[in-house]
């Protein structure tokens, strides 16, 4: 599992900030398992940001879905 | 690949449903882990499902068409301080707080609510202080209708209903970073809630000499106007040592800060200076 960070930019584009390390999650047990991308802002800005979540799902064929939650928050990576 | 623009600047999606701002609660005091707990809970995941369990969370982003709407979506939660420091701070909390309603307040006693059930969940309590960053710049003051001028007065009878030996002497520290804006208008903060029509927070003072004890925050500069430059502290008596009064004390201090011409967030720290009840 790893998720991504990407900052929208004016020429409609989704920029990639940042990137956790790979991990291995265990089916969920409420003990913990995530992975975790992070950057400091520059600026608190309102800016679009969306964290793409890419599963490989161990010993089953993985479909292209990966799955993001878009958010506006106060900060800005310039 | 699609050729992208080098005098493109970083912005926000066009049609972007508003949002009032980022709201962080830093919880501070002791906290005992449950015996049965095997392991660390994961403060994220507790938040995000106990937010899910009583209505409160923002799932919009998630695509699915059938979601709802609320009050905020979460950014990240943790149990150890996200700089390493050694503060008594036991649990953190980050959301995006969703665009506030004319009649409602900005949604912080739900917000520590939901925080402190998860806190609970991992282990027993005891609060010494809660440090609040309110985004004051997402309350339009010109949208309160007149039967709600301050907003969180429409909740305010619920403490009245308690304990009345809980009252608990409080030292509440307010800041607004660089902005020198909150300390100019201190006498005028402390005014308006005493004069706000309430027994939740009494006997308020304000001693410009008063000096500002509250914990740094947990987070960096750059992610409000820190550092904490400019600021007041107010005392005076909250009704009960809850998150629930600390709470409906933020949502007040938000309100009167925006009608004051606030425009930055605050960091609003409230730390008993005497203990009488247990968080709760």
């Amino acid at each position: 599992m790893i998720n991504c960070l990407y900052e929208w930019y004016t020429d409609n584009s989704w920029r990639q900030k940042a990137c956790s390390a790979t991990k291995e999650l265990r089916p969920y047990t409420g003990s913990g398992d995530r992975t975790v991308a992070r950057r400091d802002c520059h600026s608190t800005a309102r800016t679009s940001w969306r964290n793409h979540v890419d599963a490989d799902v161990i010993g089953e064929i993985d479909t292209a879905e990966k799955p993001y939650r878009q958010a506006d928050v106060d900060c800005r990576v310039d | 690949m699609p050729e992208r623009s080098v005098t493109a600047q970083p912005g926000m999606v066009p049609g972007s449903e508003p949002t009032a701002g980022t709201m962080f609660a830093a919880l501070y005091g002791t906290l005992t882990p449950h015996p049965w707990r095997a392991g660390q809970q994961d403060a994220d995941a507790l938040f995000h499902h106990r937010c899910l369990a009583i209505g409160l969370l923002d799932d919009t982003s998630s695509g699915q068409p059938d979601s709802a709407p609320w009050l905020w979506a979460i950014n990240d939660a943790g149990w150890q301080h996200p700089r390493g420091l050694d503060t008594g701070l036991v649990a953190w909390f980050q959301v995006e707080a969703s665009a506030v309603a004319g009649d409602r307040p900005l949604p912080v006693q739900p917000f520590l609510r939901c925080a402190q059930d998860a806190t609970a969940r991992a282990g027993t309590l005891e609060l010494s202080a809660v440090q609040i960053l309110l985004p004051v710049h997402g309350i339009d003051p010109s949208r309160r209708p007149p039967y709600a001028p301050v907003p969180a007065l429409r909740s305010v009878a619920w403490f009245a209903a308690g304990d009345p030996h809980a009252h608990t002497p409080v030292q509440v520290s307010v800041n607004s970073g660089q902005d020198p804006a909150l300390a100019a208008v201190a006498a005028q903060l402390t005014d308006q809630l005493t004069r706000l029509d309430q027994t939740a927070f009494t006997n308020v003072s304000h001693d410009s000499a008063d000096p500002d004890t509250a914990p740094p925050p947990p987070f960096d500069d750059s992610f409000w106007s820190g550092p904490p430059l400019h600021g007041a502290t107010l005392r005076g008596d909250l009704i009960e040592w809850t998150c629930d009064a600390i709470g409906w004390l933020a949502e007040a201090v938000a309100n009167c800060a925006a009608r004051l011409g606030g425009a930055s967030p605050l960091l609003l720290t409230v730390a008993r200076t005497a203990g009488h009840a247990d968080a709760g």
